[in-house]
């Protein structure tokens, strides 16, 4: 395949990118069927930092990551990714997406599906990297089975090797634990941060779950319902790695009800939680 | 060790239910029709098949060369269209309806008018075969190639990546189970298109020996005939088959639904698609054909341009009289036609919702139905006609059984496509099996039904007019016969003109009655 990206520059002398989003509007339809998903969102993301985006379903969060993406562009106001536009930066192969549906194609092995975010990228191949990362998420014999023969963690797993395939400095995650059961999205979240922390990436995660915001992130933005808006925005200040002790912790604990309240999940922060959360 | 005792078993019984069809048959030729000069029995057409081996040969290998070429020419086109419709959405609607106007040819009469533009060869069957795959073709073809998961997509646009890559590393592959379904269907219809090619006038093949056999009442020639090409169009079917299954490629979900596009939501723009974008389709499908005429330089006396048409029927001083002249046969055909339409539909649709409530006569039955399907109807028209004689009853039976298989089998497969879990909700009521049958199996099956009704229009007019060319001496079919052999080109061309606008007009009535139920009972299927 001719590669005729417009820049040449290895990826791995590029740092993690800033990214910023100014009066974001975004309206599907036309009319009287028109919905207002995405409402004046200004959202700055610090580089090599993990930003959590959760709200109630519906909310235009995905909406909010697909437009970061380069997936759908804002009705008004503008998204900059170091300063470029979207599909600017996702056509020089620059971000990276991890999809709720892990998206594999049925047809092609664990190791060639990774290996495609590499051709779509317009990367030379890395048969090394691939096998790399693949055991990297434990997959280490599992190369060349297809999806169908894989568990549904283990799939979720394969999307985020594809994902880390491009050394893309940017990671967009889209509820990607979403399809995975209760105790294997646990591992995975303890497990995959290891993955990607060290690389210095710059990360929006967009997820339900409110412990999986907390554990993976440096920052959540909480978002209201329709139209969405950033309602809060709350510091994560555990030290890393995070590790399973940490969901117990108090400070841990007290995230978690600051959040929930805010999603409106819990009405009143009860005595024990607004003790817990003043003295962290 | 027991799957496979149980496969066994099932084979048995398909097995049996050939042998007794074979042996009722011989039985039936022998003993009830000995003498009518209908049925032959099989030891006789096999007898005849071994004694005439060098000439039945040497006519098959002429057909199912022209089947090849055609079937590769037709298929190609079909693949290139639709893949072109699929990366530039724009001209999909002009597209479709050009696909859909040329499906509609009355392959019958298109015969001897590629006959005078070709001259004597092989140009007129591969022609046709060409034509008589392509359709069913390019419509699975799209469908398969849209009906990809968005994350798919997705993936692709995230890298930057655009329509040609999501073509080449998403599409591609994923609708293959679309086209393999499709091929086996236009290998025994591009037999078909070959032969139909011979019935119009050429000097060798299956098709020629069949009208031969017919006319010398050569009760045996025919069946052998008959059984010749049934047997080479369903090992076509099996040969890219047993393709698909060595590359693995499964089946899929639905074929032949139709392909759906985006209604557009602004007002003017569902104006523009309502009255403009026919309108358009009509101009260049017009400039098309008065361009292919002009650009080959053919001569006017037998290659008519839209004018020559529109002054024949409409302009000219004579029109009236043309008209009606054409129009008393048009009315003549379409009674019958029609009749066997839905006499072909209501007794698919029927015969499979029995075969869903009797799962042991299903088993027998099925595989059999699905081997009948293959059979080129129309090629067999010539056995047809011997056995249904040369009146209405002939051409409605032509008619009837022509649509009667396909039906069938697609009706069986929507039954099958029945959720398990609706099923299991059903059965935990104990509800009869009627019950089940009209409430959770008959929705399933709406979607293949209305497919299979769409496809059926054309396969109505080809096969009456077939039968009314080789058989009846009525309607349109015999008209477009004698101004063929009177060279009246100018009403040859208005039959065909006529015909064409008469399927697409009906596929279109289909189409929009398959919306409005669908929308109903199945509103996954419509966009």
């Amino acid at each position: 395949m001719t590669d005729k990206r417009i820049d040449q520059t290895p990826v791995s002398e590029i740092g993690p990118p800033k990214v910023e989003a100014w009066a974001v509007n975004k309206v599907f339809g036309y009319g009287d069927s028109s919905v207002q998903a995405v409402s004046d969102v200004e959202l700055t993301l610090e580089p090599g930092t993990t930003t959590a985006l959760v709200g109630p379903s519906g909310c235009g969060k995905s909406t909010l990551l697909r437009m970061v993406a380069g997936l759908e562009t804002p009705t008004s106001g503008a998204i900059r990714i170091g300063g470029e536009e979207p599909h600017v930066v996702a056509r020089k192969g620059r971000l990276s997406v991890a999809f709720q549906d892990p998206s594999l194609l049925p047809w092609r092995t664990a190791a060639s599906n990774v290996a495609l975010a590499r051709r779509l990228a317009g990367l030379p191949k890395d048969p090394e990297k691939v096998q790399h990362l693949l055991s990297l998420v434990g997959l280490d014999g599992f190369e060349n089975k297809r999806p169908a023969e894989l568990s549904g963690g283990m799939r979720q797993r394969c999307a985020i090797a594809r994902c880390l395939a491009t050394d893309a400095r940017l990671l967009l995650l889209d509820e990607p634990f979403g399809a995975v059961d209760e105790m294997t999205r646990r591992r995975l979240n303890l497990e995959l941060p290891r993955v990607w922390e060290g690389q210095g990436t710059t990360t929006l995660l967009v997820t339900h779950s409110v412990t999986e915001a907390v554990l993976l992130s440096d920052r959540v933005i909480v978002m209201s319902h329709r139209p969405a808006r950033v309602s809060a925005d709350i510091a994560i200040d555990i030290e890393r790695p995070r590790r399973a002790s940490h969901l117990t912790s108090p400070k841990f604990l007290a995230l978690v009800t600051q959040i929930n309240t805010a999603l409106g999940i819990i009405d009143e922060p009860e005595d024990d939680a607004s003790r817990l959360e003043a003295r962290a | 060790m027991i799957r496979q005792q149980v496969l066994l078993t099932e084979q048995m019984r398909t097995y049996a239910g050939f042998a007794g069809l074979l042996i009722a048959w011989e039985l039936l030729a022998r003993f009830a029709f000995g003498q009518l000069y209908i049925l032959s029995p099989p030891t006789a057409i096999v007898m005849r098949i071994i004694e005439d081996l060098p000439l039945y040969s040497r006519a098959l290998s002429a057909t199912v060369s022209e089947a090849l070429l055609g079937f590769i020419l037709g298929n190609l086109a079909a693949i290139v269209l639709a893949v072109l419709v699929v990366t530039l959405p724009p001209i999909e609607r002009l597209a479709q309806a050009i696909a859909l106007v040329v499906f509609c040819l009355p392959l019958v009469a298109t015969g001897p008018i590629l006959r005078v533009i070709y001259g004597p060869g092989w140009g007129p069957q591969i022609t046709l075969a060409a034509l008589s795959v392509y359709y069913t073709t390019f419509v699975p073809l799209v469908v398969g190639l849209r009906a990809v998961p968005p994350s798919w997509l997705d993936l692709i646009a995230s890298y930057g990546r655009g329509r040609l890559t999501a073509m080449t590393v998403v599409r591609a592959r994923a609708s293959l189970p679309y086209l393999i379904a499709s091929l086996k269907i236009a290998a025994p219809a591009a037999f078909l298109g070959a032969i139909v090619g011979e019935f119009t006038g050429a000097d060798r093949g299956i098709g020629v020996l069949s009208i031969q056999a017919m006319r010398s009442l050569d009760v045996d020639g025919t069946w052998a005939l008959a059984t010749i090409a049934s047997a080479v169009a369903i090992i076509g079917y099996a040969v890219v088959g047993w393709a698909g299954q060595l590359l693995s490629i499964g089946a899929p979900p639905s074929l032949l639904v139709s392909p759906a596009s985006k209604a557009p939501k602004v007002l003017w723009k569902k104006l523009f698609m309502a009255v403009a974008a026919p309108t358009l389709s009509c101009v260049v499908i017009l400039l098309l054909w008065k361009i292919s005429m002009d650009g080959l330089d053919l001569s006017r006396f037998f290659a008519k341009r839209p004018g020559d048409v529109w002054a024949y029927l409409v302009a000219g001083s004579q029109a009236a009289a043309h008209r009606s002249e054409l129009f008393a046969a048009l009315r003549e055909t379409m009674g019958t036609t029609v009749l066997g339409y839905f006499a072909g539909l209501g007794l698919g649709a029927v015969l499979a919702a029995i075969f869903c409530m009797l799962p042991a006569v299903e088993k027998i039955a099925s595989p059999v139905a699905i081997a009948l399907r293959s059979i080129p109807i129309v090629a067999t028209a010539p056995l047809l006609v011997l056995a249904l004689g040369r009146g209405q009853l002939g051409m409605l039976g032509i008619v009837a059984i022509m649509i009667f298989f396909p039906t069938l089998v697609s009706c069986l497969h929507g039954l099958r496509q029945t959720p398990g879990q609706v099923i299991d909700y059903f059965d935990s009521f104990r509800a009869p099996p009627l019950t089940q049958l009209f409430l959770a199996r008959v929705p399933a099956m709406l979607p293949s039904l209305f497919a299979a009704a769409r496809m059926a229009v054309p396969m109505a007019v080809l096969a009456a007019t077939v039968a009314e060319w080789l058989a009846t001496g009525t309607g349109i079919g015999n008209l477009m016969a004698l101004t063929n052999s009177t060279s009246n080109y100018n009403m040859l061309w208005s039959c065909v003109t006529i015909l064409t606008l008469v399927s697409v007009a009906g596929y279109a009535l289909v189409a929009m009655l398959e919306r409005r139920v669908l929308s109903h009972f199945a509103p996954e299927q419509v966009i």
